[in-house]
C-alpha cells in the first residue's frame, strides 16, 4: 500500500502526459525482458472511488514514479474500491487485453508487483489465458514475478477492519487508530473494498493453486504509520504486510524471518521461520528497515539480507562467511559479537535500484 | 576494618569480572538477552530443516569463494530450485505435509481480536466455503480479565446488501473455556459476514469475519478405472455438473496415509462429458513403492469464472474421498516432465543467473 496526494490538475496533467496505457519507455526492460507493474493497495480510492478508468491508470502511473515508472513498459492498475473478483479483474483485463494485443508478453515479461499487487497478480495468473484465448488473443507468458512486500497471504489488519467496521466508536482506541491509518477511512461496512480480499482467510483461499511461474519475494521490516500498526500484525511486519504473506508461508501464524537461520536483520541465530512456502515461492532478500513503501525505491541506509536456506549451488558449497560481520551489541562488554549476513553495499542504495541494477549489469 | 573493605574489593572486583565474562561477546551460548520469540522446531520435511545450520557452524573450513553478489547467489539459487521444481509437470506436484494442508483449500484459520486490557475474542470455523443450508459450527473464546456473559449472539449477514439472513446463540461449554453453537447456511450463494457479539464488562463487542456460502454445483460421482498412460497414473473422476463451463478440479493423492502429490485438472463439461482426468506423473511415484490402494482426497472443483468480474464457485468432493486400487506401476519412471515453457522460464532464469 502506498498513499498518494491526488488533486484535480494533477491528474489531468499525468492523464494528458500518459497519453495511454503504456507509460514506460521503448527500451525500459528488466534484464532483456518487458516490465509490467502491478501495484497495490491505494487508500484514497476508499475515501474518494475513482470516477473512471482513466482516473485508475493516473492514480496507477502516481504509485510507481519513484522508480519503477520509467523502467516499465506497461502496467495493470486498478481501484482499490473494488473486489478482485468484481471490478478489479475487469479493469484489470482490459488492460491485459491490450498488453496482449500489443505483443509485449511474446518474449516473456516479468511482472513486478507490491503489495496487493501480488493477490490481484495471482489472481490474473489464474484466469488470464482463458479469458484471452476465449477472445482469440494469445495469453501473457510470464518469466517471473518480483513480489515487494507481497500481500497474497493477507493481514491481519484487514482481519481487523471489519470487526471496527461493526463495532461502536468508543471501541479500543489504538487499535481503531491503526485499522483507520491503514484504510485511511472510518471503517464502514460496504466501504472497504479491496480490503476485504486482504482479510487472510480471504486471500488464502482466492486463487491459490500452485502453478509454474516463479514469485520471487523481496520482504521489508521497517515501519509505517509512526509503528503504530505493528502491535497488531502476527509476528514480523512491515508495518502493512506480515512477514508471513511477503514469504509466501504456507499458513497466516504469525513468523520472525523468511528464514529459521537467519533474523530479518541478518543475524545468523535461530528464528522462528515459516514451516513451509507456497509452491514456486522463493524469498530473496529481507530488509529488516526500509518500509512498506519505501521497498518502492525512496528508501535508502537499510541493509538487505540475502535469504539463506540453502548454502550448496550447482554442487558448490557457498561460504559466505566473506561477506559476514561481525556485531557487538552494546551489553557486549568485548569479543566479536554475533555473526551477521548481508548484501555488502546494500545500505548505500535502496531495494529497488539494488534489483533493478543487480539485473541489469 | 580494612580487612571488610579489602573483603568488599575483592567481591567487587570478582563481580566485575564474572560479570564481563557472562558478556563477552564469545559467550553467546551462556547468556543472552531473551527475545521473547518462542522458536519454532522446523518440520522434518520443511525446506528449513534441509539447511545448515549456521549458527552451531561459527567457524567452518574453508571453503571456495562465493559469488561476488549476495543477490546474484539468490537468484542463481532460485533458478537451481525451480528447475528442481520443473521436473514435476504442474497437474503433478510433490506436497510437503504443510503444504498438503495449505492446497487442500477451503481452510479457515482463527481470526484474533484484540479487546481492551489483555483480553483476546477468537473466532474458529471449520471451513472458509460451506454449501447452502449446510451447518457451521462456531466456535468462539474470550482471554482475559474481562467480565463475559455466559452466551453469545451470532448472526450472518450478506455483505453487499447486509440482510440478515440466520442468526443463533454460542453457548459456554460448562467444562471448557469456550463457546460453541451452529447457525445454518441458509442464504443464497454469496460473500456473508459471520457476526458475533459479545457482552464485555457490560459492553457489546462485535467480532467479524468472512465466509462464503457456494452453489450447488453437481455431484461427484466417483473414480473411474485407473490407467498408465505416457508415464502418468491416470484417474479418471466422474463429476455431474449441473450447469455447463470451465472447470478445475483439484485433489490430493495419498498413500498409507501421507500426501504424496497434488493434482489438478482443468476441462470444460458441457453435458456430452463428465469426467476429468487427474493424472499423478511417474517422478511422484516411481521412487514409491506402493503397496495397496491409493486415495484421493480434498476433492474441490471450481467453476472458473467465464468472464472477468464473474466470481469463482466451489464444490468439494465426499469428505473420505476416494479409494482405489492402482493398475501395475512399474512401467513409470522418475523422469523429468517436458513443459517447453517452464523449460524456457528456466533457462532464462538461469541465464540471468549465469552473469554472477
Amino acid at each position: 500500500m502506498k498513499t498518494r496526494k491526488r488533486s484535480a490538475c494533477k491528474t489531468a496533467l499525468a492523464v494528458a502526459l500518459a497519453g495511454g496505457l503504456f507509460a514506460g519507455t521503448a527500451h525500459a526492460q528488466l534484464a532483456g525482458h518487458n516490465v509490467v507493474l502491478v501495484h497495490g493497495f491505494q487508500q484514497e480510492d476508499l475515501a474518494d472511488p475513482p470516477a473512471n478508468l482513466d482516473a485508475v491508470k493516473s492514480a496507477g502511473e502516481d504509485y510507481w514514479r519513484t522508480f519503477w515508472l520509467s523502467r516499465s513498459d506497461a502496467r495493470i492498475d486498478w481501484g482499490s474500491d473494488g473486489r478482485v473478483e468484481g471490478n478489479i479483474a475487469q479493469q484489470a483485463y482490459q488492460q491485459l487485453r491490450q498488453i496482449s494485443q500489443q505483443g509485449l508478453c511474446n518474449d516473456y515479461c516479468i511482472v513486478v508487483s507490491h503489495s496487493t499487487g501480488d493477490l490481484v497478480t495471482r489472481y490474473l495468473l489464474e484466469n488470464q489465458a482463458r479469458w484471452l484465448q476465449a477472445e482469440g488473443l494469445q495469453p501473457l507468458r510470464i518469466l517471473a514475478a518480483i513480489d515487494y512486500s507481497g500481500a497474497g497471504g493477507g493481514t491481519e489488519l484487514a482481519d481487523l477492519a471489519m470487526s471496527i467496521a461493526y463495532n461502536d466508536s468508543w471501541y479500543n482506541w489504538p487499535l481503531k487508530q491503526a485499522v483507520r491509518a491503514f484504510t485511511g477511512i472510518e471503517p464502514e461496512p460496504g466501504k472497504l473494498g479491496v480490503v476485504n480480499d486482504l482479510q487472510t482467510n480471504a486471500a488464502r483461499n482466492l486463487a491459490v493453486s500452485p502453478n509454474n511461474i516463479p514469485r520471487l519475494r523481496f520482504v521489508a521490516g521497517g515501519s509505517s504509520y509512526g509503528g503504530i500498526t505493528k502491535p497488531f500484525i502476527a509476528g514480523t511486519d512491515d508495518g502493512v504486510v506480515p512477514t508471513h504473506s511477503a514469504c509466501g508461508a504456507t499458513t497466516s501464524s504469525g513468523i520472525d524471518s523468511c528464514s529459521s537461520n537467519l533474523s530479518l536483520a541478518g543475524k545468523v541465530s535461530s528464528q522462528n521461520g515459516p514451516s513451509d512456502l507456497y509452491y514456486n515461492h522463493f524469498p530473496i532478500l529481507m530488509n529488516e528497515g526500509v518500509s512498506h513503501s519505501g521497498v518502492l525505491g525512496s528508501e535508502t541506509g537499510n541493509i538487505s539480507v540475502p535469504v539463506v536456506n540453502n548454502t550448496t549451488l550447482n554442487g558448490l558449497q557457498v561460504d559466505f562467511a566473506s561477506r559476514t560481520y561481525n556485531k557487538r551489541a552494546w551489553w557486549q562488554w568485548w569479543g566479536s559479537g554475533d555473526r551477521y549476513v548481508e548484501v555488502p553495499g546494500s545500505d548505500q542504495t535502496d531495494m529497488s535500484t539494488l534489483v533493478y541494477n543487480t539485473l541489469n549489469n | 576494618m580494612p580487612l571488610r573493605a579489602l573483603l568488599t574489593l575483592t567481591l567487587v572486583i570478582s563481580g566485575a569480572i564474572g560479570l564481563g565474562y557472562l558478556l563477552a561477546a564469545e559467550n553467546p551460548a551462556r547468556f543472552a538477552w531473551s527475545d521473547g520469540i518462542k522458536h519454532a522446531e522446523p518440520r522434518p520435511d520443511s525446506p528449513a530443516s534441509h539447511s545448515p545450520d549456521l549458527s552451531r557452524n561459527p567457524s567452518p573450513p574453508p571453503k571456495p569463494e562465493p559469488p561476488d553478489d549476495a543477490l546474484g547467489f539468490m537468484l542463481a539459487s532460485a533458478a537451481q530450485q525451480y528447475t528442481q521444481n520443473i521436473r514435476y509437470p504442474e497437474y503433478s506436484i510433490p506436497l510437503s505435509e504443510e503444504q498438503a494442508k495449505a492446497y487442500r483449500g477451503n481452510r479457515f484459520e482463527p481470526i484474533e481480536l484484540p479487546l481492551e486490557g489483555d483480553g483476546i475474542f477468537t473466532v474458529t470455523l471449520e471451513k472458509y466455503r460451506f454449501v447452502q443450508d449446510e451447518d457451521i459450527l462456531v466456535v468462539a473464546t474470550i482471554t482475559g480479565s474481562s467480565v463475559v456473559a455466559d452466551s453469545l449472539e451470532v448472526t450472518l449477514e450478506s455483505t453487499e446488501a447486509r440482510r440478515q439472513h440466520a442468526s443463533s446463540s454460542l453457548t459456554r461449554n460448562p467444562s471448557e473455556d469456550y463457546y460453541e453453537g451452529i447457525i445454518q447456511a441458509d442464504a443464497e450463494p454469496g460473500e456473508y459476514r459471520l457476526i458475533v457479539e459479545a457482552s464485555i464488562d457490560g459492553k457489546p463487542v462485535r467480532h467479524a469475519s468472512t465466509l462464503m456460502i457456494e452453489p450447488d454445483l453437481g455431484e461427484f460421482e466417483g473414480v473411474g478405472s485407473p490407467r498408465v498412460s505416457n508415464n502418468d497414473l491416470v484417474i479418471p473422476v466422474q463429476f455431474d455438473a449441473n450447469e455447463p463451463g470451465f472447470y478445475a478440479l483439484s485433489a490430493q493423492l495419498y498413500h498409507n496415509g501421507r500426501a504424496v502429490a497434488q493434482l489438478q485438472d482443468e476441462k470444460r463439461l458441457d453435458g456430452t462429458t463428465d469426467t476429468l482426468e487427474l493424472k499423478a506423473h511417474g517422478s511422484v511415484l516411481a521412487n514409491r513403492k506402493i503397496t495397496g490402494e491409493l486415495e484421493l482426497r480434498h476433492l474441490q472443483i471450481r467453476r472458473l469464472p467465464a468472464r472477468p468480474g464473474d466470481r469463482t464457485d466451489y464444490g468439494f468432493g465426499p469428505e473420505e474421498g476416494y479409494s482405489f486400487s492402482p493398475p501395475d506401476l512399474d512401467g513409470l519412471t522418475d523422469s523429468p516432465a517436458s513443459d517447453p515453457e517452464s523449460e524456457q522460464r528456466a533457462a532464462l532464469l538461469h541465464k540471468l543467473a549465469d552473469k554472477f
